[in-house]
């Protein structure tokens, strides 16, 4: 019986990750794509994701959910990347300028978004949602209206024929896969940009560290319970928001790594995403609104990208059509948050009524003895 | 909810690490720039303008020590480059050993002319801004109406007129 109920549990627990796992088996003979495409493909995809999926960890460490905030940092990133090539700064160098540019920013940002989400609590995923797209309006008003005409832009390449407002796509030429490139690792047939992945790596052990650190416990606390973090002197609503501060600016450097390797940006919708692919991601890898930790990231990105690496050529060959592909990808993306934040609210109930049915066996087994005495 | 009171040395010490941040912060923004700042020079092989200096037949000019440009009179390439100094190389035809000089470039320019004919007549003049004068501009593009859901790694459509 309690080998059922642990099966069951494990089921629960990590029916994402299994159902994805599934799908991706499925796909990949279908495809017809070699292994040592895929694993290419995933080499590149860890480098370009895997950051911007990290930085979701601190919110969900600090009880904060999904930040879907951190498109507010995606496009503080955005910026940092417009004013490099604006000002022709390219190469690694860009890239660094672009991220020194875009901190201040991604931490007002941060500062604000944290701020809301400390006046909805409880409700905090769908408030930095709906944010995102109030502070995408306001950026769509700086980009399109105010650059060139009331900021100056120097390089007529990057703006509209009419004079202000940037172009819609920007070439990034300048800082085009330059962090890839810097230390690039020719391995067995396979490409392995080596400085990303040290970026990566130091942000992991960054994130393993600041979990010991005195804030980093108190997010902790904060996340258990912010009533009893409260009554303990830890100061809830400043420490939430520094998680959300961190987040954001974590988000600002994943997006600028993930342009540089892209090569090119959708000045107006290429943050749009930024937050679906990353909470997606996170929750492919078996994360869920309250629990997250560093290998989730890893089996998240691996999981979700193999899938949209195989489904375009998977719908190309079973049904003629890589759009079906591109639509499968598209429902996964929506499907997998849906999907997890039902069985994230099932679980919670059914722990709950398990913790009830606990309590009220233990006072009815303690009824007896006070009734004794 | 009254304010603590803070120690005066640390708040002298706090002033001290902030201010020395927001100086690290600009350092490193002014660093960055300019190693990085990026330059087109345009290596030309044209007649100067007075006729002082011919274009040079066959000459192999290489900068920074990358793969030599062969330009013949009236050849102009492009080159790009990062930071403000340089080390330009020309090899003559003639046999003579070749002329190495560095070049600095100002660092507000972006679109610079190097005079090969100039340079190796050593006439002032040689480097000087270049200006496009009837510079094309984009085609005028819609924005903000694609508003799909899309991956990031979907091609991004134009809608159709």
């Amino acid at each position: 019986m309690s080998g059922k109920k642990s099966l069951g549990r494990f089921l629960t627990e990590n029916a994402v990750v299994i159902l994805f796992l599934l799908i991706t088996i499925a796909a990949i003979p279908s495809s017809g794509l070699s292994i040592q495409y895929i694993l290419q493909e995933m080499i590149t995809r860890l480098g370009r994701n895997t950051f911007l999926v990290l930085a979701l960890i601190l919110p969900i460490y600090a009880g904060m959910g999904l930040n879907f905030g951190m498109t507010l940092g995606a496009m503080s990133g955005q910026l940092g990347l417009i004013l490099a090539i604006n000002f022709n700064v390219g190469g690694v160098e860009g890239l660094a300028f672009a991220a020194l540019l875009g901190t201040p920013v991604s931490v007002l940002m941060g500062y604000i978004c944290g701020s809301v989400l400390n006046k909805a609590k409880g409700r905090e995923m769908v408030t930095g949602y709906m944010l995102a797209f109030f502070i995408n309006g306001i950026y769509q008003l700086v980009i399109l209206y105010m650059m060139g005409a009331i900021f100056p832009i120097r390089s007529p390449a990057i703006l509209l024929s009419r004079g202000y407002g940037i172009r819609n796509t920007l070439n990034l030429e300048g800082v085009r896969q330059s962090l890839d490139n810097l230390l690039m690792l020719r391995l067995g047939g396979y490409a392995l940009p080596l400085a990303t992945f040290i970026v990566i790596a130091v942000l992991c052990a960054f994130v393993i560290w600041f979990k010991k650190t005195k804030l980093g416990q108190d997010m902790r606390a904060v996340g258990h319970d912010m009533t009893v973090a409260e009554s303990a002197g830890v100061p809830v609503d400043r420490t939430r928001i520094i998680a959300i501060i961190i987040s954001t600016v974590l988000a600002c450097y994943g997006q600028i790594i993930f342009l540089q390797n892209m090569g090119n940006m959708a000045t107006y919708n290429a943050h749009d995403q930024t937050s679906f692919f990353a909470v997606a991601a996170i929750l492919v890898g078996g994360a869920s609104v309250k629990k997250a930790s560093i290998p989730n990231v890893f089996i998240g990105v691996i999981l979700l990208h193999v899938l949209f690496v195989v489904t375009p050529r998977a719908g190309q060959n079973l049904f003629g059509s890589a759009m079906i592909g591109e639509y499968f990808r598209q429902f996964i993306g929506y499907g997998v948050i849906a999907l997890s934040l039902v069985l994230y609210a099932w679980r919670a109930r059914k722990d709950a009524l398990r913790a009830r049915e606990g309590l009220r066996r233990a006072s009815i087994a303690a009824a007896p003895e006070g009734a004794a005495k | 909810m009254s304010e603590k009171k803070v120690d005066p040395k640390i708040a002298a010490r706090r002033l001290l690490v902030r201010g020395g941040l927001v100086v690290a912060y600009v350092f490193l923004v002014g660093l960055f720039f300019v190693t990085g700042k990026g330059h087109t020079v345009l290596v030309d092989n044209k007649d100067a303008a007075d006729g002082s200096a011919v274009g040079i037949n066959g000459a192999l000019v290489s900068i920074d020590g990358r793969e030599a440009l062969e330009q013949y009179p009236g050849d102009r390439d492009i080159v790009l480059l990062k930071g403000q100094r340089h080390r330009v190389r020309i090899q003559l035809p003639s046999g003579e050993p070749p002329i190495e000089m560095s070049l600095a470039l100002p660092l507000n320019t972006d679109m610079l002319l190097l005079s090969i004919p100039k340079l190796v007549a050593k006439q002032a003049g040689y480097l000087e801004e270049f200006v496009q004068r009837d510079q094309p501009r984009p085609a005028d593009e819609k924005v903000g109406d694609n508003n799909a859901f899309t991956s990031p790694d979907a091609p991004v459509t134009t809608p159709a007129p």
